[in-house]
């Protein structure tokens, strides 16, 4: 019985409904009473709690930056292997379009083409690299200011409700009104939420600042191909004006 | 001498009647290059008096390269477009544990 009223005096959520059945409005006066008497054994109950949701949010946090890192590792993979297959396919065209050459003029074309292109890849990959990296340091960096904003509410939080209980401790050794005394701590403790949870809305922007990095990556990978597209058209429109084509060169420009 | 005049008719009219069969039994002698009056089938040697309607030198060369072309840069944009995914919700995940954080203070 005692273990009951002393957890519903700092009772967590699961409690305050267990006690909710059991004790009834009829008990609020006498727990309210026996608040001074029962401080010292009930604050460590709060602060308990709060140590293990802190401990479940450490593990949550293990979980996260694991499954990040296998998430990562996963898109490299399968970028790889897209890269693999693309450079594949692309000897299989370069080799039909050998085939095609037919004079020394023209397989000197079909050369300089190929070489361009390569060349342009090589740039493309490096610019999406480069963007993807930014993408991931970006990340990175906010999720490490997001991390200690959040061991900061906590610490910040924690204090808070030592020092609420402290403060209560001290009230009722100082022969304060027990009833008076629980509604301060209340009042201290539900102050200490507010302020977490307003911490709570700055860590949040988080999603904001992935949002925009992930628009920057977009950017630079568009501009990438962009930029590829126009090269490889004009390795395509040399390739036709050294064989012949007067009318190439009006093709890649747009 | 109506009969001699009968006989010649009737000649003639095997004669043309005989040529006419012929001409349809073997087909028309078609000049070479008009392959569009012969079913598509461009006679041979037909190449070289129809100069004008065969693709200029490297042409073939030409025509793959916009292939290659025009595949490298369709490659190259679905490439692009995988990234456009929102890949890392989960980094928001412990968003219910911050919750349950400030919901475990409660003073009865």
């Amino acid at each position: 019985m005692s273990a009951v009223l002393l957890m519903s005096m700092f009772a967590p959520g699961a409690v305050i409904a267990q006690t909710g059945s059991t004790a009834g409005t009829s008990t609020r006066p006498a727990r309210a009473a026996l608040f001074c008497q029962r401080i010292d054994q009930a604050s460590p109950i709060l602060l308990n709690t709060l140590q293990q949701r802190e401990q479940r949010l450490s593990a949550r946090k293990e979980t996260i930056t694991e499954r990040l890192q296998n998430h990562r590792e996963e898109r490299d993979e399968a970028r790889d292997e897209r890269t693999t297959r693309q450079g594949e396919r692309r000897e299989a065209l370069f080799d039909r379009l050998s085939e095609k050459a037919q004079t020394d003029e023209e397989k000197a074309a079909v050369r300089t083409f190929v070489e361009a292109v390569e060349t342009a890849i090589t740039k493309r990959n490096a610019a999406i690299q480069s963007a993807v990296d930014a993408f991931r340091a970006g990340v990175d960096a906010a999720l490490k200011v997001r991390r200690e904003k959040i061991a900061s509410a906590i610490t910040t939080l924690k204090a808070d409700v030592n020092a609420a209980i402290e403060k209560a401790r001290t009230s009722c050794r100082n022969g304060a009104n027990s009833e008076t005394v629980r509604t301060q701590l209340q009042t201290d403790i539900n102050a200490a939420r507010t302020k977490f949870q307003n911490a709570r809305k700055e860590i949040d922007k988080m999603t904001e600042s992935r949002r925009a990095l992930a628009e920057t990556r977009k950017k630079a990978i568009q501009d990438a191909v962009e930029t590829f597209r126009r090269e490889v058209e004009a390795a395509r429109d040399a390739l036709k004006a050294a064989v012949g084509d007067d009318t190439a060169t009006t093709t890649s420009s747009t | 001498m109506k009969a001699k005049a009968l006989g010649v008719f009737a000649v003639l009219i095997v004669l043309v009647g005989g040529i006419l069969f012929y001409r349809q039994a073997t087909g028309p002698q078609l000049p070479a290059g008009t392959a569009g009056e012969n079913n598509g089938a461009v006679p041979s040697g037909s190449t070289s008096n129809n100069a004008d309607a065969l693709p200029p030198a490297g042409s073939d060369l030409q025509a793959e390269a916009s292939i290659v072309s025009s595949d490298l840069i369709s490659a190259a944009a679905n490439e692009s477009a995988t990234f456009s995914v929102d890949e890392e919700n989960f980094l928001l995940d412990d968003a219910g544990d911050l919750d349950a954080m400030s919901q475990a203070i409660t003073v009865e």
